[in-house]
């Protein structure tokens, strides 16, 4: 039996022994996820870590944008109502209130110069 | 309700203590176990443990499902392994003391207690980063890819690591591959 084929098997034999060995369960391992779990129980848990403005996201996904039929039905009274008071001409004062009255200004003070070298007016 | 991993995150990521708990008892034992195979004594294993669990419960808002909950946990875990500073002595075999056993195959049970025994010390007598690459290699089943991710390492540095660690080995339990 050559050297290479002796070596493969002890290589073998110790990946068998290592996967046996580590898959095994060691002893006390009930008795110490039971400490573990006991231990966090036993105190609040730390403040968690959160990046600032890291709840905007959840908080626009969280959003209802779907309008509720309430609110659709008096933003279409409100248009119909505003569409009524101006076909019959009911805001007519608001419009005159509103209206730019051109002042009688005097005029007199609005001067074209003429040009001082070649006395060229505008 | 949807109770996968990922699912208990979200709800752990908005501050949910039940999703918490559930996860840890799921997650708990096997990273127990990865642990105490790492460090090689139980007290260091169940502090790793813990920590990592509180890294799960403090970092849930800002982790990312890139890759499956238990990839991640099994990082941490070796991470925090690895950043361990202080290793606590192995017991010593007189100190053990004697313990008469009168069953009718004790001395075949004492055989293999010791072979395992011999074992765990020739483990644990690897270095860190050597000791890690064997555990995730035989305990998880991982590919050299996977633990060269876990170790953020190379491929080929984990194929080096794993030669060396074997040649040590072999070194160390020669007698009992060859019996």
């Amino acid at each position: 039996m050559n050297e290479d084929h002796i070596q493969s098997k002890l290589d073998a034999k110790l990946d068998a022994m290592l996967t046996g060995h580590l898959r095994q369960q060691a002893d006390g391992e009930d008795a110490s996820a039971a400490r573990v779990l006991a231990a966090l129980a036993a105190r609040p848990l730390p403040r968690q870590h959160r990046r600032a403005w890291s709840f905007w996201p959840n908080v626009l996904l969280d959003w209802d944008f779907t309008p509720a039929w309430p609110r659709v039905a008096m933003l279409a009274g409100c248009a119909a109502l505003g569409f009524l008071i101006g076909l019959a001409g009911l805001d007519g004062q608001f419009d005159d209130a509103s209206a730019t009255t051109v002042a009688a200004a005097d005029l007199s003070s609005i001067v074209f110069e003429s040009e001082p070298l070649t006395g060229l007016r505008p | 309700m949807d109770d996968s991993d990922e699912a208990l995150m979200a709800r752990i990521a908005r501050g949910d203590e039940p999703a918490f708990r559930e996860l840890a008892r799921r997650h708990l034992p096997s990273a127990l176990a990865l642990a105490r195979r790492i460090t090689g004594n139980a007290a260091d294993a169940e502090d790793v443990a813990q920590d990592a669990l509180l890294r799960v419960w403090t970092n849930a808002p800002r982790w990312q499902p890139l890759a499956s909950f238990r990839t991640w946990l099994t990082r941490v875990v070796v991470n925090l392994c690895l950043d361990r500073k202080r290793r606590a002595p192995w017991v010593a075999l007189e100190a053990a003391g004697d313990i008469v056993d009168t069953a009718p195959d004790a001395r075949a049970r004492m055989e293999a207690g010791e072979t395992d025994r011999r074992i765990d010390d020739a483990i644990a007598a690897l270095p860190a980063r050597q000791r890690a690459a064997i555990v995730l290699t035989y305990r998880e089943g991982l590919s050299n890819a996977d633990t060269a991710a876990m170790l953020d390492t190379s491929v080929s540095a984990i194929e080096t690591l794993l030669v060396r660690a074997k040649q040590n080995l072999r070194r160390s339990l020669g007698d009992i591959i060859e019996k």
